[in-house]
């Protein structure tokens, strides 16, 4: 069951990217996506054992060894810290970025956004009124 | 003698804070910029500096230098090795990087926390080559690509907001991927060492479908087709030694990541998939180049169809064409890093972008002197004519692609469109200064400083030797390429018959075709409106994203089947 969710959590975010126009939207669903990752690492790994990875024969004198041998594997986790740590600081640079554009662009809509940047390179061929072919076909007359 | 591996790490990191630190000068100094800037360049040639001891393992063969981090033995710690292919490609990054900052540098207009940035890039760039821990590279690339991400919103125009986000969601994505397919493999061999990896076994199935999602991941960042959708908007939009930097270095270590994957896993399947995909990669790219009449996107297409030339040679797998696509991967390195920098001068010459626009000005071969040499031994390296490096790295790959009728035929026509695309862009300094009627002055022309012309010619001489000594060049590289397990000990190319009549025939016809090519485009009528048409097709962000699954999903379709 578990598996599918996650498959399922990873697909919303994938919808999410493709779908929503709103950047803010798709840095929410950037999240989603990582966070099935981190979900699939987490719950896959926990899957190796039954008891925290803890050295455990203080604790529980006698019986650590048996413990130790079914402790669950602590890499997929200690991995996914970093991962976090790193999903961060890509959310932030992104709602930066969001901001940024905002204030430049006045709309966080990709569409508009990407109408407006086309028009700035003069790149639609009907709409941009001085676009590059008419210098070029000067220099050609000459 | 393994320390001075991990100093290839600290050097660049320690630059970036020193550098950094040169925001916090007193407000009045001005000086901070230029500092910075200066810490930036002896950093990195300390670290060029660092290569010349560690040649040995980089030139002679010898078994990789493992320098194990902390101490920890390779099970449970990390390793970083420096083999052949991480020393070869640490020159030339570092050498590109060296050049781009120095023009910065020369740019003068950068705030100290864009050479910090620069610096963190040179990190994660040297870790990635570096390190021997599949996980340690997704952090690295991780790295490498979030200082991308800032460095491109640093361009002028508004329009590099909207390429850094656009690239941060896409490649975001990419590495999604390529966490996948590291928990696949994790599943499937129970290491993160790439040593210990290739010699564990493992499901096969699970391993081919772990190596796809890698090689989705590396290849977002590789910009192949069909995940190249980021790189013209991206490269186009950032400051010039940025592009020069994503150009010459971005994509190459990317790209040698999947190589490394690639060789020690002998996904053969996959190659096969690799030598079509860098096929319609390279005549894609220089299709979509010729008809942009920004200078800069122009470039950034070919950037998309020289990778194709890369990827196709790795995908034929034989060990000449193995020798080929990383003799043509230095090449590109460093003579499209030569391009951006000189259109760059240009463009901060004149405050024109615009290919039709700087025609207009017209007269810069002879304003721009300078530039304008360095801006011709970059074309005719890229339009591989002889004896600049182009004509012998093509050449190899053309005959590294003997018995792939298809492939080859792809590449030469890319060749060709590589030919037309470049006259098109000479014309901004070819065009002949119209008549006096139009009001623009000499006085209106920024002359480039001498440290800029100087980073240029960094990059140009190396480009001319690279062409004019073959046999040396290719001779290490081949020894390089040879290291990949997948060719074993068969004798790499040695480039003997590369001005036989065969390779001359094969530049006549490309030649031909792309002057033909060239006239067709731009002084017919259907050739305009083709142009313009193909101008008006962007991928928006949307359909990006959904050519990336869909890639994806080919990909592993394919590999899977084959």
């Amino acid at each position: 069951m578990a598996p599918y969710l996650i498959l399922a959590l990873f697909l919303l975010g994938i919808w999410g990217l493709v779908r929503k126009d709103n950047l803010i939207k798709k840095v929410i669903a950037l999240n989603i996506v990582n966070s099935a990752l981190i979900v699939l690492f987490v719950y896959m790994g926990s899957l190796s054992g039954s008891t925290a990875p803890i050295l455990v024969e203080r604790l529980h004198p006698g019986e650590g060894l048996r413990r130790l041998a079914d402790i669950v594997d602590p890499l997929p986790q200690a991995l996914m810290l970093t991962d976090i740590v790193i999903g961060i600081c890509l959310t932030a640079l992104a709602l930066t970025l969001a901001a940024r554009i905002y204030r430049r662009f006045g709309t966080l809509d990709i569409r508009r956004l990407e109408k407006a940047a086309a028009q700035d390179d003069g790149a639609p061929p009907p709409a941009s009124p001085e676009g590059g072919s008419r210098p070029d076909d000067g220099q050609s007359g000459e | 003698m393994s320390e001075l591996v991990i100093l290839l790490l600290v050097v660049p990191l320690a630059g970036a804070v020193v550098a950094g630190l040169g925001a916090y000068l007193p407000r009045r100094s001005e000086r901070g910029p230029g500092l910075a800037g200066v810490v930036g360049l002896v950093s990195l040639a300390a670290c060029l500096a660092l290569l010349i001891p560690l040649a040995p393992w980089g030139l002679a063969g010898r078994e990789p230098l493992v320098y194990p981090v902390g101490g920890w033995g390779e099970p449970v710690g990390i390793a970083l090795y420096l083999d052949a292919l991480a020393w070869t490609s640490s020159l030339v990054g570092l050498l590109v990087a060296f050049c781009a900052l120095l023009f910065a540098v020369a740019e003068g207009k950068h705030v100290p926390r864009f050479y910090f940035f620069f610096l963190l890039l040179v990190l994660g760039m040297e870790g990635v080559i570096l390190t021997g821990d599949l996980f340690n590279l997704f952090v690295f690339l991780q790295i490498l690509s979030i200082a991308s991400y800032i460095l491109i919103a640093g361009g002028e125009r508004r329009q590099a907001l909207l390429a850094s986000f656009r690239y941060l969601v896409i490649s975001s994505v990419g590495i999604g991927f390529f966490l996948l397919g590291i928990f696949l493999f994790y599943k499937s061999t129970g290491t993160l060492s790439l040593r210990l990896m290739a010699g564990a076994g493992g499901s096969f199935r699970t391993l081919e479908l772990a190596v796809v999602c890698l090689a989705v991941g590396a290849g977002v960042k590789t910009a192949f087709v069909p995940f190249h959708t980021w790189l013209p908007d991206a490269h186009a939009s950032a400051p010039h030694p940025v592009s020069a930097v994503l150009s010459g270095v971005m994509i190459k270590v990317s790209f040698l990541v999947l190589w490394r994957l690639v060789s020690l896993f002998g996904a053969g399947d996959l190659r096969h998939v690799l030598l079509w995909v860098g096929g319609l990669t390279a005549v894609f790219g220089v299709i979509a180049a010729i008809a942009q009449t920004d200078t800069k996107r122009l470039l950034a297409y070919h950037s998309v169809s020289q990778m194709g030339y890369i990827v196709a040679a790795f995908g034929a797998g034989t060990a000449a064409a193995l020798g080929a696509s990383l003799y043509h991967l230095v090449n590109h390195s460093l003579f499209k890093s030569l391009l951006f920098l000189s259109v760059g001068a240009v463009i901060r010459a004149t405050g024109e972008r615009d290919i039709g626009r700087l025609k207009g000005i017209g007269g810069l071969a002879g304003r721009l002197p300078g530039v304008f040499a360095l801006f011709l031994v970059g074309t005719l390296s890229i339009a591989g004519l002889p004896p600049f490096n182009g004509y012998v790295s093509k050449g190899l790959i053309a005959s590294g692609l003997q018995g792939r009728a298809a492939a080859y035929l792809l590449i030469l026509a890319a060749g060709a469109g590589t030919v037309a695309s470049f006259l098109k862009l000479s014309g901004i300094f070819l065009a002949r200064k119209p008549a006096a009627s139009r009001g623009r002055t000499a006085a209106a022309l920024r002359p480039p400083p001498p440290a800029m012309l100087a980073a240029m010619i960094l990059l140009a001489v190396p480009c001319l030797a690279t062409g004019l000594f073959p046999r040396v060049v290719g001779g290490a590289l081949a020894r390089v390429a040879r290291a990949d397990p997948a060719v074993g000990g068969i004798a790499g190319p040695v480039p003997g018959g590369l001005y036989s009549p065969m390779h001359l025939a094969e530049l006549a016809a490309t030649l031909a075709v792309g002057i033909g090519l060239y006239l067709l485009a731009t002084r017919t009528r259907l050739g305009d409106r083709l142009l313009a048409f193909l101008r008006g097709r962007r991928a928006g962000l949307s359909t990006a994203l959904g050519l990336l699954v869909a890639g994806f999903v080919v990909l592993a379709v394919l590999t899977w089947r084959l």
